[in-house]
């Protein structure tokens, strides 16, 4: 079973018993099923669309999305389909579950040590590649969006782990040691969390603002070493971000708002 | 020869469970593994423009994409600060002794001690192992696959064997299986 090797690079050593045993142990394992779904699901049609090749079928369904947007801009504009809490929502946000809230916060000082906040295979500064990038890692829209404040520098975007949930997380840092995070994560991680409401917290010193929307848990946390950036601040940057979100969708505001 | 794009899409699903267990391997950690096979199959796809279809075929090309991901993700969690839950402490122990990656019943049935002795052995010792046993590359594919000269697969797979006979020995020893 061990015996000497070929010291010739065209001769392929051959051991059957050996072999056999290590195929014993890893050989034969399928990729497990929950796996291979989530992979052929965010595959599927990847190698034709990135080929370039515009068929008319595509062209259709090009020309559908761009009168979709449009349509979609118009409402927004007008105010009538909402991304994000609309201003009832956030005069009335309801307070954020103390776990989710410690596990947005440690998520949130960890990497806000890193000196850089970057994933491989992540786009580095587009804010639209970055939330597609993300969102095909994660599996949902993800709110991604530039921090339009002076001296703001972004840190990187990153899937990092909330308590036992993925999310999509985005750094900035200020320019006197504050940082921000922008997190999108599954609404699992909120059950009790309702469309388009509004929750926030203060835990631990850092101001916390989020929402729920189309099943999804976006927020935005701060932290500042001499305590001045607020809720009121972090509550701004949410209702900025939040328009960021890839995929709107129309929703009627509900009877919590 | 570049396939067509459906052909390519085809090739490319074909070698999921090659590349699940060398993404098992190569993270030792089974929710690791999915997320690397994943993203490889990202890259894949999207840059299958820069593939052409060569006397090995692609696994030995989706392997290099994988491994070239691992070696990128290592590097840039080693410049990451460590924040450790208990809870990921418990996982990886379990997982650095290949429990997760293997059945129980399996696990019965096999011999416990090479199943301990393999999965002692550094990532870069079990790649090697896993395609020259399991998929039976040869060592000019695994070479390829891994970028590295043919001199250090055969040394890789020299020293994991002897690594095992000395694991399997040390065992044996102690159990008092080899007599005066």
């Amino acid at each position: 079973m061990f015996d000497v090797m070929p010291t010739d690079p065209e001769e392929s050593f051959d051991d059957p018993e050996l072999k056999a045993a290590v195929r014993r142990v890893w050989g034969g394992k399928p990729t497990p099923e929950s796996v291979r779904r989530r992979l052929e699901a965010s595959t599927t049609g990847l190698a034709r669309d990135s080929a370039m090749t515009i068929r008319p079928r595509y062209v259709w369904a090009a020309a559908a999305l761009v009168v979709i947007a449009v349509g979609l801009i118009a409402l927004k504009l007008n105010g009538i389909v909402p991304v994000g809490p609309g201003p009832q929502a956030a005069a009335a946000a309801a307070p954020l579950p103390a776990t989710l809230a410690s596990d947005l916060v440690a998520r949130h000082d960890g990497c806000a040590r890193a000196a850089d906040h970057h994933m491989p295979g992540v786009a580095r500064d587009d804010f639209a590649r970055i939330a597609s990038d993300l969102k095909w890692r994660l599996g949902l829209p993800v709110m991604a969006g530039p921090i339009k404040e002076d001296q703001w520098t972004f840190a990187g975007a990153s899937i990092c782990p909330v308590g036992s949930f993925k999310s999509a997380h985005l750094m900035f840092k200020g320019p006197h040691h504050q940082a921000v995070s922008v997190f999108s994560l599954t609404g699992a991680a909120l059950p009790s969390g309702v469309d388009g409401r509004a929750y926030e917290a203060d835990r631990s010193g850092h101001p916390i603002a989020g929402f729920m929307h189309d099943g999804s848990f976006y927020c935005v946390v701060g932290s500042d070493p001499t305590g001045s950036l607020s809720l009121k601040e972090v509550r701004t940057f949410r209702d900025e971000l939040a328009p960021q979100i890839d995929i709107p969708r129309p929703t009627v505001a509900s009877a919590e708002h | 020869m570049k396939p067509s794009a459906e052909h390519f899409e085809k090739l490319a699903l074909e070698q999921m469970d090659v590349l699940y267990r060398v993404a098992c391997r190569l993270t030792r950690d089974p929710e690791r593994a999915g997320d690397l096979l994943q993203e490889t199959y990202l890259r894949a796809l999207r840059g299958r423009e820069g593939f052409d279809l060569q006397a090995h075929g692609i696994r030995p090309w989706l392997i290099r994409i994988m491994h070239n991901l691992q070696i990128n993700q290592a590097e840039h969690e080693s410049r990451q600060p460590t924040t450790v839950e208990p809870e990921s402490l418990e996982t990886s122990s379990l997982a650095a002794a290949g429990d997760l990656l293997i059945g129980r019943d399996n696990l019965e049935q096999m011999d416990d001690r090479l199943v301990h002795a393999l999965h002692e052995l550094p990532s870069d010792y079990q790649v090697v192992m896993l395609l020259w046993a399991v998929e039976e590359f040869s060592y000019k594919e695994i070479a390829e696959s891994l970028q590295i000269p043919i001199g250090t697969v055969m040394s890789r797979l020299h020293r994991a064997r002897r690594r095992l006979a000395d694991a399997l020995r040390t065992v044996a020893d102690s159990r008092g299986m080899i007599g005066e």
